[in-house]
């Protein structure tokens, strides 16, 4: 199947959004003091693959290492900005921070402080699904639950995978494995894989290289056709890899080689995609527009932030179910 | 009116509730019974742990009513999703001792998520449990934990929950099973956050929380008869509590001893003690006191009973600590006032 150019420049723009969303966070965070938490760059294709794939409605939750899969979501980078900056004109009011932040009008729900925390919830919202349409076996959307190689060895991964199968939840478990959890290698902590794992259950499974967004797309795409027809859920594991460290500011080069990471950046996401975009006849110009697009609305967003109203107590007080000075329940 | 058994109660709150609203759904282990049997003509095996959900899987069918495989964090982390989703999970984790499997869902992600979302994601779930060991959940903010004493402020208590726009954990006690009391035949439900007086009284007051409350009437009445006026308060909802209710209580009669089945330390019972001397001091006549089940490893669940009654407090317990504040009341026993075998 070769991609549309409606659809490979969706998908450039996405990687393109996620990219120069980073690069802003990085520019602006480390000037102003603001933390940039735990960076995506190298790992984009994964995040536009699937985005780009997703249908109207469809709904995503997200890990520790969000903020990528927030942009490439659709959410509002203004807000989200603001947010990263703790201001109480963000997204969730800045509250939720880089971990926390939702936007579930556009189908986000968020990411999670606990490896693994989200897979649940997924499945959950994946069996509203399923109640909430004519017929439960022909659910009317997706649900997407990203997890990386960590989360992978969290236990309530198989419970929510055996939950997924023996109801068919239109559930897409999407493994993104950077090859490290913090500092632990995938190889050293995990026996077998975690497609082997998943086919025991009689999970569709799938590998795909996680630096090529298009082979994501597509492998992303026939997951949702399974999901949405009744088939179940799918386990996706797309190898990629993160050039920062687990955090930014993480010596990485203590535990990955150089040589390694020089690997990887030669296979970067965005090259890739744009070398494969020219092959699809789009000129050199539109990448150009699509790159100086996205690198010009991240900056708006993060000088937005910068003027953001920073949150006090007086915010949040009189919205926390306790009232904070009597201890008591606060009635409505 | 109707004389109903606790767990009848319960039973007849969420039949309701699920007729009165669609987007209830039940979920856990054995709710509905003999899941995938149907086509042999099996349903409603227990009529679900204890007899809670008897007859729902029939009225409400099993996308309703839908039996969960041993997978406590799996399926209370599914609910957050069904209520993000636009449901109301009614979701059975059988004992206290199993909620520890389910915490990260429950303290991470079912307490913080309306208020870290700004009220984007709302969390109308209820978790029902039965056991005392309430203290651990009450410590974090988000979290409604409530606990009925009899029949009455079950159905009341379980409707409150279902309808609240918040994650409401209800505490049941096996104690209580069977227990009996007059429950109007509608649904209604009971504020959350207030306590209620069950008994009034001028001499000291008595606070029970769920089944401890019935050991506090037996105990006031025993009193009672020795010519000790006892006021017992309920205090229903465990977490965020009705300090202004306790307070006023504690305020008319000068003396509190909590009656508490969960364990002492860092405990509800402990809490409730702080906040009433930190509010009270200058009208106390003694300091306030904790009865608590003593801090002894034991199982909460088909343990020992003879270990368990051993170490839970006792009508004897109440009346003699009563007693020994009414009479010495500057002696400091407050702290352990039954480990020290006043």
């Amino acid at each position: 199947m070769t991609l549309g150019q409606r659809t490979m420049l969706a998908l450039y723009s996405r990687l393109c959004l996620c990219r120069e969303f980073e690069r802003a966070l990085i520019s602006y965070g480390t000037k102003d003091g603001i933390s940039v938490g735990h960076p995506y760059s190298g790992q984009e294709a994964v995040a536009a693959g699937v985005c780009t794939a997703l249908a109207p409605g469809d709904q995503l939750v997200s890990t520790h290492r969000s903020h990528g899969h927030a942009v490439a979501m659709g959410c509002d980078l203004g807000r989200l900005a603001l947010e990263l900056y703790g201001s109480a004109e963000g997204t969730c009011h800045g509250r939720a921070g880089e971990m926390f932040v939702c936007q579930p009008d556009v189908g986000y729900f968020g990411g999670t402080q606990i490896v693994g925390g989200n897979l649940a919830m997924g499945a959950g919202l994946a069996l509203a699904a399923c109640l909430s349409g004519s017929a439960p076996s022909r659910p009317q959307r997706a649900v997407v639950a990203f997890v990386g190689d960590g989360g992978v060895n969290q236990g309530v991964l198989y419970e929510v995978l055996n939950l997924a199968a023996i109801w068919a939840l239109p559930l897409i478990v999407v493994v993104e494995d950077n090859g490290y959890a913090q500092t632990t290698s995938t190889d050293y902590s995990t026996a077998g894989s975690v497609t082997k794992r998943a086919a025991g259950y009689d999970i569709a499974v799938g590998e795909v290289d996680g630096q090529v967004a298009t082979e994501v797309y597509r492998s992303f795409l026939a997951a949702r056709e399974r999901a949405t027809s009744g088939g179940g859920p799918t386990v996706l594991r797309a190898v990629t890899y993160r050039y920062e460290g687990h955090f930014y500011g993480d010596r990485h080069r203590r535990y990955r080689s150089p040589a390694e990471v020089d690997r990887w950046r030669a296979r970067d996401p965005l090259e890739i995609h744009r070398s494969q975009l020219l092959e699809a006849g789009l000129t050199e110009g539109v990448a150009l527009e699509a790159q100086e697009s996205a690198r010009q609305r991240c900056a708006e967003a993060f000088e937005r932030a910068r003027q953001g109203r920073p949150i006090t107590f007086r915010d949040v007080e009189g919205d926390a179910l306790v009232d904070p000075w009597s201890g008591e329940l606060r009635r409505a | 009116m109707a004389r109903l058994k606790y767990w009848q109660a319960c039973n007849e709150a969420l039949r309701l509730e699920m007729r009165r609203d669609p987007s209830v759904v039940v979920l856990g282990e054995d709710v509905a019974g003999g899941a995938g049997r149907e086509a042999e003509g099996i349903v409603d095996a227990w009529g679900g742990p204890f007899g809670f959900t008897r007859g729902l899987v029939q009225e409400f069918g099993t996308d309703r009513v839908r039996d969960t495989p041993i997978s406590e964090a799996g399926f209370v982390g599914l609910a957050a999703g069904l209520a993000a989703g636009g449901y109301r999970p009614w979701v059975d984790v059988m004992f206290t001792e199993l909620l520890p499997l389910a915490s990260d869902q429950l303290v991470n992600r079912i307490a913080r998520t309306r208020f870290l979302s700004a009220g984007q994601i709302r969390m109308p779930l209820t978790v029902k449990t039965f056991g005392e060991c309430y203290s651990p959940l009450c410590h974090y903010p988000g979290l409604i934990c409530v606990a009925p004493s009899d029949a009455f402020s079950a159905k009341g208590l379980v409707s409150a929950a279902i309808r609240c726009d918040e994650p409401v954990i209800v505490f049941d006690s096996l104690r209580l099973l069977r227990h009996e009391s007059e429950v109007p035949e509608e649904n209604y439900v009971l504020e959350l956050g207030r306590s209620r007086v069950l008994r009034t009284g001028t001499d000291l007051t008595l606070l029970g929380i769920g089944p401890s409350a019935q050991l506090c009437l037996t105990a006031a009445a025993e009193l009672g008869s020795a010519g000790i006026s006892v006021e017992v308060v309920d205090l229903m909802t465990l977490s965020p509590w009705d300090v202004t209710g306790v307070v006023e209580s504690v305020d008319r009669t000068g003396r509190l001893v909590v009656v508490d089945f969960d364990h002492p330390d860092c405990g509800l019972a402990a809490t409730i003690c702080a906040s009433v001397a930190e509010r009270s001091w200058g009208r106390l006549l003694a300091p306030p006191t904790r009865i608590s089940l003593l801090p002894v490893p034991i199982m909460g669940m088909d343990g020992n009973p003879v270990l368990s009654s051993l170490c839970t407090p006792s009508q004897d317990d109440v009346v003699r600590v009563a007693r020994a504040i009414l009479d010495e009341p500057l002696t400091g026993r407050s702290a352990r006032a039954r480990n020290l075998g006043v």
